[in-house]
C-alpha cells in the first residue's frame, strides 16, 4: 500500500522533476504508459472472478471511439465519462449473454465481441469507417500539461477502484468464485452478479483509458483502437506484475513500458525479441509476478529475522 | 611549412562551406509498415552517403522507429525534437501514424519531410502548416492513376469489373470511390470484401462466375496474391485481366508462373529507362548488394538528395532558409521531375508528386514489364490475359 502510494506520487510530481531535455520525451512515454496500466489494471479486475476476458481491447475502442465523437460537443471531461459508460453499458450485454461461460468458452466469446465491435466501427460512416476518426486534443489542446494529468488522474482512478474492490466484501466473493464457482454458490455467494459487477467496473475503466488515448493521439482507427495485441498487453502487464492485486498491475504497466521504450532505444532493430525473451523467462521464473517475488523476500526476511 | 598551411586553410574553409544537417528520420522498423519503411531507410541511407561523400552538405542522419502505432510514433517525435535537437524530420508513412503526428509537429515545428501517407485526411491535417513538404502522391492521385487505365481497358471492350477488397483501412477506405468512379466510366461493378490473410476466396470467385467479370480487381496484402491466383483458375472464373493492388508484392512472386500477366500499380520499377532510375539502382546494387522491388526506396532516396539540394541553394542549416530553398528545388528523380506546388485541394503548399509517377506494369516472363502508360511502357500489354 505504501509502495503504491509513493509510485502515485511520483505519478503526480513527476512534470517538475529536472530531466532537462528528456522531460518532454518521458512525459509522453509516461501518458501512454499510465494508459496502458489502467487497460491492465482494469482486465485484472475482471480476473479476480477468475474470467479471463479478451474484450479489453473492445471497451477501450468503445470508450475511445465514444469520447471521440462527443468530445466536441461534451467537452473532455463529459466525452470521456460518456466512453466510460458506452463501454460499461456494452459489457453489461455483453455479461449477461456470457458470464455464465466459463475459462476458454468466455474467452472465445470475449474474443468474437471485440471482433463484432471492430467490424461494426469499421462499416458504421458516423465512425469515419476505415479512413479513421480524428479526435481533438484534451481541453483542446490550451493545457500543455493537461494530457499528462488527464492521464494521471485516470491512473489514479484505476489505482483507487482496484484498492477498493479489493479491500471491499466484494474482493471475498471473487476469490470464491475464482476458486470454485459451485461453491460459492453453496456458500450464498451470487456468482453472475458479482462477475457481472466486477465486468461492469472492469470496462468502464478500460472505456476510460481508450478515451484519454483518443484525446492524446488524435487520430483512431478501427484496427488501433480494437486492435487484439491491446487486449493481449492488459494481461500480460498483470501476469508479470502479480495478478489479483493492484500494485501488480501498477507496477508491471510502468516497468514494461519504460523496459520496452529503453530496449527501442538502445537496440532499435530486434528489440521485441529481447523483450519477448525477458517477459517468457519473468513469467516462467516468476510465476507470481514481481508481487510475488517481493513478498517471498519479505516472507525470507521475516524468517530469518525471527530465527 | 607554408604548403602545410596553405593545406589546413584549405581543409578549414572546406570545413566552413560545409552545411551541417542533422536530420531525425521517423519510419516503420517493426510493425506492418515495416517493409516499405526499411526500404525507404535502406533510400535515404544511400542518398545521405552519396551527400557526405559529395562534401558540400553533410547529413548526420537520427533514426527512430515508429512502430506503426501512434503510441510509439509520439514519443519517439518528441525525443526527435527535443532530446536528439533535430529541426528537419523524414518520415510518416503510415497515415494513420503520421495523422497521429500531426500535433507534436506542430508544436515543435520541425521542417516536416513526408515520405507516404496517401489519405487525404492527413492532407487536412496539414493545412495551413508551412513547413510541410509532401512527396508522395494522395489518394486522390491513385484512384485517378487507376482509372486512367481502366478507361484504356474499356476502350479495348473490358464492361465488367469484379472488385474484391480486404475489409481492413487499406481496403476499405476508398472502396466507395473507385466503384463510383468506374460506374462513372461505364463499369458494371460487383465488389465483395475479405479478410486479408484467410487464404480461402473461392466462395466469393464462384459468386463473380454469375457476374463473369472482365476484370478480376483486388485490394489486398501480399499474402492475399497467390491464395487469389490459384483460386481464381481452380474455379474456373477466366477473367480476361486480374488487377492487384497490395502495398508490396510477396517475395518470389515473379518467379512463380501464376503471376503471369497479373497486373498491378507501383509508382517505380527498377527497370524504369530514365537516367536517375538507373543511377539509384546502379548504387542501390552496389551498397546493399540486390535491387530493390520497393519504391518506398527511392522515394527516401530523392527526398534526402532534394533536402541536400536545398540545404546547397540556401548555404545554411537554417530550416527556415532550406524550405524556401526546397520549395524552389527541381530536379530529376527516379519517378521523374520534381517541383513543388500547392495540392490540387489547395489545403498544403508543398506537393511532389502526383499521379503521374504511378505505372502499371505487368508480370510477363518472369519480371514486371511497364506496360501503361504508352510513355513508359516497355512492353504492350497482354489483354486478354490467360489466367
Amino acid at each position: 500500500m505504501r509502495l503504491v502510494g509513493l509510485i502515485l506520487g511520483l505519478v503526480l510530481v513527476f512534470p517538475v522533476f529536472p530531466l532537462g531535455r528528456w522531460q518532454a520525451f518521458t512525459l509522453d512515454t509516461a501518458q501512454f504508459a499510465f494508459i496502458v496500466t489502467v487497460l491492465a489494471l482494469s482486465w485484472d479486475l475482471l480476473a479476480r472472478t477468475g474470467q479471463l476476458s479478451l474484450a479489453q481491447g473492445a471497451f477501450f475502442g468503445l470508450g475511445a471511439y465514444a469520447a471521440g465523437l462527443s468530445a466536441p460537443a461534451l467537452g473532455t471531461i463529459g466525452g470521456l465519462l460518456l466512453g466510460a459508460a458506452v463501454a460499461a453499458l456494452s459489457s453489461l450485454l455483453l455479461g449477461l449473454a456470457t458470464l455464465r461461460l466459463q475459462g476458454i468458452y468466455f474467452a472465445i466469446a470475449t474474443l468474437a465481441f471485440s471482433e463484432v465491435m471492430r467490424t461494426l466501427v469499421l462499416k458504421a460512416e458516423f465512425t469515419g469507417g476505415a479512413t479513421g476518426l480524428p479526435v481533438a486534443p484534451a481541453f483542446g489542446g490550451s493545457w500543455v500539461l493537461g494530457g499528462y494529468y488527464l492521464a494521471a488522474a485516470v491512473l489514479v482512478l484505476g489505482v483507487l477502484t482496484s484498492l477498493w474492490v479489493g479491500r471491499s466484501r466484494l474482493s471475498y466473493a471473487q476469490a470464491a468464485a475464482r476458486q470454485g464457482e459451485a461453491v460459492a454458490r453453496v456458500l450464498g455467494v451470487a456468482v453472475v452478479r458479482v462477475k457481472l459487477l466486477s465486468f461492469l467496473l472492469s470496462s468502464a475503466l478500460a472505456g476510460l483509458a481508450g478515451g484519454v488515448y483518443a484525446m492524446k493521439t488524435l487520430f483512431l482507427s478501427p484496427y488501433d483502437a480494437f486492435g487484439l495485441g491491446r487486449a493481449v498487453e492488459a494481461l500480460v502487464i498483470p501476469i508479470f506484475g502479480g495478478l489479483y492485486t493492484t500494485l501488480g498491475p501498477l507496477l508491471g504497466g510502468l516497468l514494461l513500458v519504460a523496459l520496452e521504450t529503453w530496449l527501442r532505444l538502445e537496440i532499435k532493430d530486434g528489440y521485441l525479441v529481447v523483450y519477448g525473451l525477458i517477459l517468457i523467462l519473468a513469467i516462467l521464473f516468476m510465476p507470481k509476478g514481481l508481487v510475488g517475488l517481493w513478498r517471498a523476500r519479505g516472507k525470507t526476511a521475516k524468517e530469518d529475522r525471527n530465527a | 611549412m607554408k604548403r602545410v598551411l596553405v593545406g589546413l586553410l584549405a581543409l578549414l574553409g572546406l570545413a566552413l562551406a560545409q552545411t551541417t544537417l542533422r536530420v531525425g528520420v521517423l519510419l516503420p522498423l517493426s510493425g506492418v509498415s515495416s517493409v516499405s519503411g526499411k526500404a525507404a531507410l535502406n533510400g535515404i541511407q544511400l542518398a545521405a552517403d552519396q551527400v557526405n561523400a559529395g562534401g558540400k552538405v553533410k547529413l548526420e542522419l537520427v533514426t527512430a522507429d515508429d512502430g506503426t502505432d501512434p503510441a510509439k510514433a509520439v514519443p519517439a517525435l518528441t525525443k526527435l525534437m527535443t532530446v536528439d535537437k533535430v529541426d528537419i524530420v523524414i518520415g510518416g508513412l503510415a497515415s494513420g501514424v503520421t495523422y497521429a503526428l500531426s500535433g507534436p509537429i506542430k508544436q515543435y515545428k520541425p521542417l516536416f519531410l513526408c515520405i507516404g501517407a496517401a489519405s487525404s485526411v492527413v492532407e487536412n491535417a496539414f493545412s495551413g502548416y508551412d513547413q510541410f513538404f509532401h512527396y508522395h502522391p494522395w489518394d486522390y492521385h491513385n484512384v485517378a492513376a487507376a482509372l486512367d487505365f481502366f478507361k484504356s481497358l474499356y476502350s479495348q471492350g473490358a464492361r465488367k469489373v469484379a472488385i474484391l477488397y480486404e475489409d481492413g483501412p487499406f481496403g476499405s477506405a476508398g472502396i466507395k470511390i473507385y466503384q463510383e468512379q468506374l460506374q462513372k466510366a461505364g463499369y458494371a461493378v460487383q465488389a465483395e470484401p475479405f479478410k486479408t490473410g484467410s487464404g480461402n476466396f473461392t466462395a466469393i470467385l464462384t459468386r463473380f462466375k454469375a457476374f463473369k467479370p472482365d476484370i478480376l480487381y483486388w485490394i489486398g496484402y501480399d499474402v492475399d496474391a497467390l491464395p487469389i491466383s490459384t483460386q481464381v483458375r481452380q474455379v474456373g472464373l477466366a477473367p480476361k485481366l486480374v488487377y492487384g493492388a497490395p502495398p508490396s508484392w510477396p517475395v518470389g512472386f515473379d518467379k512463380n508462373p501464376l503471376s503471369s500477366d497479373v497486373v498491378g500499380m507501383t509508382a517505380w520499377l527498377p527497370s524504369v529507362s530514365n537516367t536517375e532510375s538507373r543511377k539509384f539502382s546502379a548504387a542501390y546494387k552496389k551498397q546493399y548488394g540486390e535491387i530493390t522491388d520497393e519504391y518506398m526506396a527511392p522515394m527516401g532516396y530523392t527526398i534526402v538528395l532534394s533536402l541536400a539540394k536545398a540545404a546547397e541553394a540556401a548555404g545554411s542549416a537554417d530550416k527556415d532558409k532550406i524550405a524556401e530553398a526546397l520549395a524552389k528545388v527541381r530536379m530529376d528523380t527516379p519517378f521523374g521531375p520534381l517541383a513543388f506546388k500547392p495540392s490540387d485541394t489547395g489545403k498544403t503548399q508543398y506537393q511532389g508528386f502526383d499521379s503521374s509517377i504511378w505505372l502499371q506494369f505487368q508480370y510477363l516472363g518472369g519480371t514486371r514489364r511497364p506496360v501503361f502508360p504508352k510513355s513508359v511502357a516497355a512492353r504492350p500489354l497482354r489483354y486478354p490475359g490467360s489466367y
